[in-house]
């Protein structure tokens, strides 16, 4: 079955209303945390700023996770530090684990993408093993002062949830939708599951979502 | 939804719980119940007795007790009185296809991929050590599981599979790998099998249990490996079509 141009436009609209209205929400909590660095800020300064921008993010429909990850050894205590807040009780992910403590995140796509990009970024599906062990999406934009970045703002949403919302148009359409590494994140084919590979050569049509690194195929 | 957003807490909570004998008898029923849903019992096969279960399972009497009366409830085991008596595996086929069905239907598509992942990536790992290690009787004892091409009844196809997964785990020479696979069976195997329902599937499991073996025998882990792979990657995708006709309906 062949989709108009129209049908997967629809789809990558409704793509752009889930993410776009968290990105722009990423970026004014971004700008309300930046002026904690024009003095030397520790890890509990930080802790204490992020929260309630956190929370914020984490009440809206679908994310999972949020938070502010810093820039390795611009804190006066610690080089690492996850302001990272997560489910429904908004816990705050465990520091007893060794794990978190010492992960260098600043490798991680979510962190290295904004950094270099200045721009938002939408990375996964992949398995977020730092922070839930679960199969995400993690939204992050760059929060920066005078060309330097201080941390990123993230929210994570869950790619069970993008199935939840978006299963049902996509399938309408007979659509997919793949990130910028040509891996599904949703399929209306019964056989291609999110994470796995696409080849390109197989959909001959393709609509771009706004401002985000994923498009509709098909 | 609920449930994954509260993982954290509950995993912890979980390992707090005090070990106590309703939750023994929980894990017992469940124990018994998947390996009669994945076909590892067969129906009509004696079950030990209350006493000898308990001893096996390390738990006591009254656990064990407590157990198979759940799991006569749910009609999984009949129980017949004085000589000759005990409690007999009695699958009600159709109920529990439609029940792995139902939980099927309530997966989502990424739980779905997630499993299949896992359940391919062990056992891919088993085939290519099978291959490596099988000697010319143990080839003989894969082929001898494999069903003759008139094989009737779904259930007959599904146990043969089922036990030919574990023998090639057991060929791996690792105990804590093949525990692991009898767990997986029970877990995601008689859910991965409920398609073998349909007769037309029938041939083709064959012929991919045989090109398998044929790897196995041929001491090609590469192509062990790759066969057990593409043709759990089959079995997935029919367990997704199966998934999205299910949902059409309901």
């Amino acid at each position: 079955m062949k989709a108009t141009t129209n049908e997967l436009a629809t789809c990558a609209h409704l793509v752009e209303e889930l993410f776009n209205p968290l990105i722009s929400q990423l970026w004014r909590s971004g700008r309300a945390i930046a002026p904690l660095f024009n003095q030397p800020a520790s890890s509990a300064d930080l802790l204490a700023e992020s929260r309630p921008h956190a929370f914020e993010i984490l009440a809206a429909p679908h994310t999972v996770g949020a938070g502010f990850v810093v820039t390795p050894g611009i804190l006066t205590d610690e080089h690492f530090l996850l302001a990272w807040w997560q489910g429904d009780d908004k816990e705050r992910i465990p520091e007893s684990i060794a794990l978190v403590q010492s992960t260098d995140y600043s490798r991680q796509e979510w962190f290295r993408t904004p950094q270099r990009t200045h721009a938002s970024h939408v990375t996964g599906p992949y398995i977020d093993y730092v922070c839930t062990d679960e199969f995400m999406l993690t939204i992050t934009v760059p929060v920066e002062q005078d060309g330097q970045m201080l941390g990123v703002m993230g929210a994570d949403i869950l790619a069970e949830t993008i199935e939840r919302v978006l299963l049902e148009p996509f399938q309408e359409a007979g659509a997919t939708l793949v990130n910028h590494h040509n891996r599904a994140v949703l399929s209306a084919e019964v056989e291609i599951f999110a994470g796995e590979p696409i080849n390109p050569e197989n959909f001959s049509q393709e609509v771009p979502c706004a401002d985000l690194p994923l498009k509709v195929i098909n | 939804m609920a449930a994954i957003r509260h993982r954290s807490t509950r995993a912890r909570t979980a390992v707090f719980a005090p070990i106590n004998n309703l939750g023994r008898a929980v894990r017992v029923e469940q124990r018994l119940a998947n390996a009669i849903w994945s076909g590892l019992l067969r129906d009509g096969e004696k079950l030990p007795s209350e006493t000898e279960l308990a001893a096996m399972l390390g738990v006591a009497t009254v656990t064990a007790r407590e157990a198979l009366i759940s799991l006569r409830a749910q009609g999984l085991v009949t129980t017949v009185r004085g000589r000759g008596g005990g409690s007999f595996v009695t699958r009600p086929v159709h109920a529990a296809d439609e029940s792995l069905k139902a939980l099927i239907s309530a997966m989502s598509r990424v739980e779905l991929a997630d499993r299949g992942i896992h359940y391919s990536s062990i056992l891919s790992g088993c085939a290519e050590l099978a291959a490596e290690r099988a000697n010319d009787d143990e080839v003989e004892e894969l082929l001898s599981i494999v069903p003759e091409p008139a094989t009737a009844g779904a259930d007959a196809w599904r146990h043969a599979d089922t036990e030919l997964n574990l023998a090639i785990a057991a060929l791996s020479h690792s105990a804590h790998l093949t525990r692991n696979v009898i767990r997986l069976e029970m877990e995601f195997g008689a859910l991965l099998r409920v398609p073998f329902a349909d007769p037309n599937s029938w041939p083709k499991i064959r012929s991919d249990q045989l090109q398998l073996i044929a790897a196995i025998a041929e001491h090609d882990p590469a192509g062990a490996r790759l066969q057990m792979r593409s043709r759990l990657r089959g079995q997935l995708g029919q367990l997704a079509h199966l998934q999205a006709q299910q949902r059409s309906k309901s």
